[in-house]
């Protein structure tokens, strides 16, 4: 078959097939550009399933370990899977690891038989770990290395290599800025993150116990400035503004009904302590029936996977019989990497 | 919300942003280099597709001037100047041919028809006798103009008159004029 053009066949000889070709090829990788474009801004971020990232909880306590996967799609989450392993007594004394094997081959277990592998990975330290500053540092010289140099000074006893992380919030007033600082020695979160990776997974975030847990009974509750959060064994109440935890205590205790009186006796007197702070709504979760008549401020009981869809699997799962304890480990999947 | 991290992201994200601005800088000089390279070589093959057809061009151009020049029946400037020349002749004998036949000729000769092919005029008419037709040959001022005539018929007619036909072969330089 002849060209029509000229008087060469069809091929690559035929200057007119040439330009064909090129052009068409020229058109299709437009095409196939702005398609990508479209797919990638227009599709991938509006409508793509696929889009949400995946994240796993993992919170480590003493009585066990807590992972919950969990699936951020847009504005909702979806909790994917949950897993509970229980850990023998000693393991974890203190919030420091005394027996980091034992620890690393249940986290194994665990990652090998929920298939967890490679998963992006956040966990915490305990708050009694962690240290949390206040500080007031040049505005225009706020960087990881001052930050340490001045917790070094505000913080004589800090010894050792230290981790920091820091937000500066506020007002600049005569050259200063308000900069808080959460920081916990270098072991203490090399133990855990050394403990979680050799277990097979990805971790990315290493947070602070408090922060999950507030994060995931007040995501919600953006109001919302303080909670009360029971487990078995405890009781932990946080007041909170945006930028810092203000109030932080945790009771241990054996039965809840006795320990309701000195625990309102203590918010009552964190409100004095705290007359700035305005309790204006505490979000409980994890709480019995004995707190329903709480007068000291106004408290929203909550269901911990309020707003949440839980997959079938999750609801099926044998931790799910223990997930009010899954507060933690859900605040550290919800975890938001920060930008720069 | 409160977010915290104790992983040094401040330097994986600077890290990941100098890779990614690397990566940036190497596929816009990637994409660059291959465009201007596709360019170069879908120019590069048209010019080779338009240099072949040049050539096709020139070498039907050589294939045509050569063989014209070569041709057995091509005139060569020589062979030009000889023909200008026997057409110059050709036409001063012809215009000769016509003007003696045009003037008072003898009287016992009669023209009826005149017909050329190639180089032979062929000359039909009537006569009142062979002598005198032999006569009028022997004296006509075009005979010349002949390198050979031969009488082909010589018939008589009822009047007692003859019809004849004769044919004329025309000199060299007159039959040159069809070699051309």
């Amino acid at each position: 078959m002849g060209c029509k053009k000229c008087q060469y066949h069809v091929g690559l000889h035929c200057p007119a097939f040439f330009d064909f070709l090129i052009v068409s090829a020229f058109i299709r990788g437009c095409l196939c550009v702005c398609a990508g474009f479209w797919f990638k801004e227009v599709v991938r971020l509006t409508y793509w399933p696929f889009r949400s990232s995946v994240w796993l909880g993992v919170d480590i306590q003493p009585d066990g370990i807590y992972m919950i996967k969990l699936i951020k799609n847009k504005k909702s989450y979806l909790v994917e899977q949950m897993a509970y392993g229980a850990l023998p007594v000693g393991v974890i004394e203190a919030g420091k690891v005394r027996h980091g094997a034992l620890l690393k081959g249940m986290l194994l277990e665990m990652t090998v038989t929920h298939g967890f592998q490679g998963l992006k990975t956040a966990i915490a330290l305990p708050a009694q770990m962690v240290r949390r500053e206040r500080l007031r540092l040049p505005w225009n010289n706020v960087n990881e290395e001052t930050v340490k140099a001045a917790l070094k000074r505000e913080w004589p006893e800090m010894t050792g290599e230290i981790r920091v992380d820091f937000l500066t919030h506020g007002q600049v007033l005569e050259g200063l800025v308000q900069v808080s600082v959460t920081a916990a020695r270098e072991k203490h979160v090399c133990q855990y993150e050394a403990c979680v990776r050799e277990a097979g997974l990805d971790v990315k975030v290493v947070d602070v116990d408090i922060y999950a847990l507030q994060r995931a009974l007040c995501w919600n509750f953006p109001h919302a400035n303080a909670l009360l959060y029971g487990t078995d064994h405890s009781v932990t109440l946080l007041g909170f503004d945006e930028k810092n935890v203000l109030v932080f205590h945790q009771w241990e205790v054996d039965d809840r009904q006795a320990a309701h009186e000195p625990i309102l006796a203590s918010v009552q007197t964190y409100q004095s302590l705290y007359p700035q702070l305005p309790w204006r709504g505490m979000v409980a979760a994890g709480l019995k029936d004995e707190w329903r008549d709480w007068q000291a401020c106004p408290l929203y009981h909550k269901s911990l996977f309020a707003g949440m869809d839980v997959s079938e699997t999750a609801q099926l799962s044998e931790a799910w019989v223990k997930r009010d304890a899954f507060a933690v480990a859900l605040g550290l999947a919800m975890h938001v990497r920060r930008k720069c | 919300m409160l977010s915290v991290n104790l992983l040094p992201w401040r330097q994986q994200k600077k890290a990941e942003e100098a890779a990614s601005l690397r990566a940036i800088l190497f596929k816009t000089v990637l994409y660059a280099c291959l465009s201007v390279a596709s360019v170069n070589g879908w120019l590069g093959h048209r010019v080779d597709v338009l240099a072949r057809e040049v050539e096709v061009l020139d070498q039907t151009m050589q294939n045509l001037t050569t063989r014209h020049r070569f041709s057995p029946d091509a005139p060569s400037s020589d062979s030009m100047l000889t023909f200008q020349t026997n057409l110059k002749a050709y036409q001063a004998t012809t215009m000769q041919l016509f003007s003696i036949l045009g003037q008072p000729q003898h009287h016992s000769v009669c023209f009826s028809k005149i017909v050329r092919e190639k180089n032979r005029l062929y000359f039909s008419g009537m006569v009142s006798s062979a002598e005198d037709l032999t006569h009028f040959l022997k004296h006509w001022p075009v005979t010349n103009l002949f390198s050979e005539i031969k009488i082909n018929e010589l018939k008589q007619q009822v009047d007692h008159r003859l019809s004849f036909r004769f044919q004329a072969l025309e000199n060299n330089a007159l039959g040159a004029l069809d070699s051309v």
